[in-house]
């Protein structure tokens, strides 16, 4: 993937639009000139500049020379990337039901996975990190970190 | 019982020195990671510090970033890796000085320039806090418009390489901060139905994912591969510190004043302050030819340069509640929390907290000159711990922190969006620094204007009417306007 400042730009002056357009729907307070809209209206006109400025520039700088994003230079690192926000998500969902010590270990193991560490390392690292922040912050710090399947026995 | 005597019996507690300690340590294990920033390990910090009173919370976080700023030469001078940006500016030079063999010589000159650094930078805090802050007694919104207004403007020109990116991130971040009920009309903004977001964007797991998530995003795209160390024993680094101190006084002198003076100029922090003491060293060296060759005058000026600037950077945090850097934004948001909301009345209701903030300074930068000297020995086993091991662990880390701030996996889906940001934002070059600034001072910078207007009669003159408003009016106009002024006058050469 590549992308240039023209792309952001473009991004930019979307999102200041977008903002203007919902910092209009605001109701002002009533009597006065300046509410709630004021700001969010100053910083989409602040946002369209930037946006237009950055545009200005990289067309002038020749908007076909792209720039590699240097995390899409190594091999692999799209599928660790996006890997790793799906274990996160994984996480988030699966936490409420199996507890935080099973959730934490399985996310724990599909990282590992993803970075190509052996299992002995990565069974026995997973498994002691997890407990170890779970005592932490369950036992140290009363965090009601989510009890599942097994937290009722540690 | 006098004032002194309430902040001493606030500090000499064995909870509060075991914190100082800890925390410490924390930051010495952070700092000394390549990639791991004295920002991140605050941020991580931060939701420990929920628990703890207000004195130990404040000064785990004085503790931990004057650690992590001097623990990051550890693997600048040992691999030519800067542990945390701050020491960017002399990583080559110190490195120089490995390779001529010379490693505990560097390593010697930063622990005790970095400690000598803070103790200064602590005693400008101690002295000059209290005055300005009866100064901003009479401040009213018009002075702390502009006072928001210029930590902004500094945190783009002064902090970024590209100013026009610098804005853009400064715009998301107050957009971030505008999202929620806290606003002049007090009407749901932003919010689009949504319970959660009507509090608005909790910050801690907001800074959690913009400085560690993203870093975590970072190296699993780079596949996480281990460091090489190249030195792995190294000799005594207390060897030549009489000396060191004694011909390089002028050097260390100016770097303490030059890190102060940028640490207390908000939005400007250590890592400035670094490259800033760096190159006037080198200016003003009379063997400029040695720097680069692995020559200790460049690494002792901005090695002390950096340490004073984080305790510079609390001056204005402390009196103004404005961030001198993203360590102070984060630690002005735990203020808020523990109930010591910055600003100059704090000096007035609350002064022994203060005074106790002081004396933690003063004791962190004095327990960094013997667990600096441990952590020279801890620092270079710590390099060896594979990073396919560590960076997944930090991951679960961020998310443990991120839900104990409210016990909500909200906070952990909030945490994941703002890393996805920052880690986009760093790879196009958009700064964090000033999206940061702009979440912590978005508040203040539209409750002051429109506070201001509304006082005003939306007479926009009025801004300028009071003399100290106009003063800042004039110095914030003219940050602004002076790379504009460059650029014409550029562009004019050119013609």
């Amino acid at each position: 993937m590549k992308v240039n400042d023209l792309i952001l730009a473009a991004l930019v002056i979307l999102g200041a639009v977008a903002l203007a357009t919902v910092s209009l729907t605001l109701p002002p307070i009533p009597g006065q000139a300046y509410g709630a809209d004021v700001f969010p209206m100053a910083i989409a006109v602040g946002l369209l500049l930037c946006g237009w400025v950055l545009a200005a520039r990289s067309v002038k700088a020749g908007a076909g020379r792209a720039v590699t994003l240097t995390w899409f230079k190594e091999p692999g690192a799209p599928t660790r990337v996006l890997g790793t926000l799906a274990l996160v998500a994984l996480y988030i969902w699966l936490s409420p039901l199996l507890g935080f010590v099973l959730a934490s270990v399985l996310m724990l193991m599909g990282l590992f996975a993803l970075l190509r560490v052996k299992i002995t390392l990565a069974l026995p690292s997973a498994v002691i990190s997890a407990l170890a922040l779970y005592y932490v912050f369950a036992y140290g710090l009363r965090v009601p970190l989510p009890r599942g399947l097994i937290e009722g026995w540690i | 019982m006098g004032t002194f005597e309430a902040a001493a019996a606030l500090v000499l507690r064995w909870d509060v020195i075991i914190t100082i300690l800890a925390a410490s340590a924390f930051g010495m294990v952070v700092g000394a990671i390549p990639g791991l920033t004295a920002t991140m390990a605050i941020a991580l910090l931060v939701p420990i510090t929920f628990f703890m009173d207000p004195i130990p919370a404040v000064g785990a976080m004085i503790a931990c970033s004057a650690m992590a700023i001097f623990a990051g030469d550890i693997p600048s001078t040992l691999l030519r890796m800067p542990g945390t940006p701050a020491s960017a500016a002399y990583t080559d030079e110190c490195y120089a000085m490995t390779r001529k063999g010379q490693a505990e010589t560097a390593l010697g000159a930063n622990v005790l320039f970095s400690a000598l650094g803070g103790l200064f930078g602590t005693a400008v805090l101690i002295v000059s806090a209290p005055l300005l802050a009866e100064i901003a007694l009479g401040f009213s919104s018009f002075e702390y418009f502009w006072l928001a207004l210029l930590g902004l403007a500094c945190a783009i020109f002064i902090g970024t390489g590209s100013p026009l990116k610098g804005l853009i991130a400064l715009f998301l971040g107050l957009f971030v901060a505008s999202i929620g009920l806290d606003n002049p009309g007090g009407i749901p903004r932003f919010t689009f139905g949504n319970t959660e977001l009507m509090s608005g964007i909790d910050f801690i797991p907001a800074m959690i994912g913009l400085f560690a998530v993203s870093e975590v995003l970072r190296s699993m795209a780079s596949g996480a591969k281990d460091w090489e160390v190249k030195q792995t024993s190294i000799g005594n680094p207390l060897r030549g510190w009489g000396k060191m101190f004694v011909t390089w006084w002028p050097q260390q002198i100016r770097g303490n004043v030059t890190g102060t003076a940028i640490g207390i100029l908000p939005g400007a922090g250590a890592d400035i302050a670094a490259w800033v003491a760096y190159a006037m060293s080198r200016k003003f060296s009379k063997t400029p030819e040695k720097f680069g060759t692995g020559h200790v005058e460049g690494i002792i000026e901005s090695t002390s340069a950096n340490n004073a600037a984080l305790a510079g950077a609390w001056v204005p945090a402390l009196v103004f509640g404005i961030p001198g850097d993203s360590i102070t934004a984060i630690v002005i948001g735990v203020l808020y929390l523990k109930g010591l909301n910055p600003g100059p009345t704090l000096f007035l209701n609350n002064p022994q907290a203060i005074y106790a903030v002081f004396g933690i300074f003063i004791i962190a930068n004095l327990a960094m000159i013997p667990l600096g000297l441990l952590a020279l020995k801890a620092g270079t086993a710590l390099l060896r711990v594979p990073r396919r091991v560590m960076m997944p662990v930090i991951l679960l880390f961020c998310i443990v922190g991120a839900y104990a701030v409210n016990n909500s996996l909200y906070g952990v889906l909030l945490m994941l969006v703002f890393g996805v940001l920052g880690f986009l934002m760093e790879e196009h070059d958009v700064p964090i620094a000033p999206c940061v600034l702009g979440i912590v001072l978005g508040k203040m910078l539209e409750e002051s204007f429109v506070t201001s207007m509304i006082k005003a009669d939306g007479n926009l003159l009025a801004f300028f009417e009071r003399p100290i408003a106009a003063g800042l009016g004039v110095l914030t106009l003219a940050v602004l306007l002076m790379p504009l002024w460059a650029a014409l006058g550029r562009r004019r050469a050119a013609a």
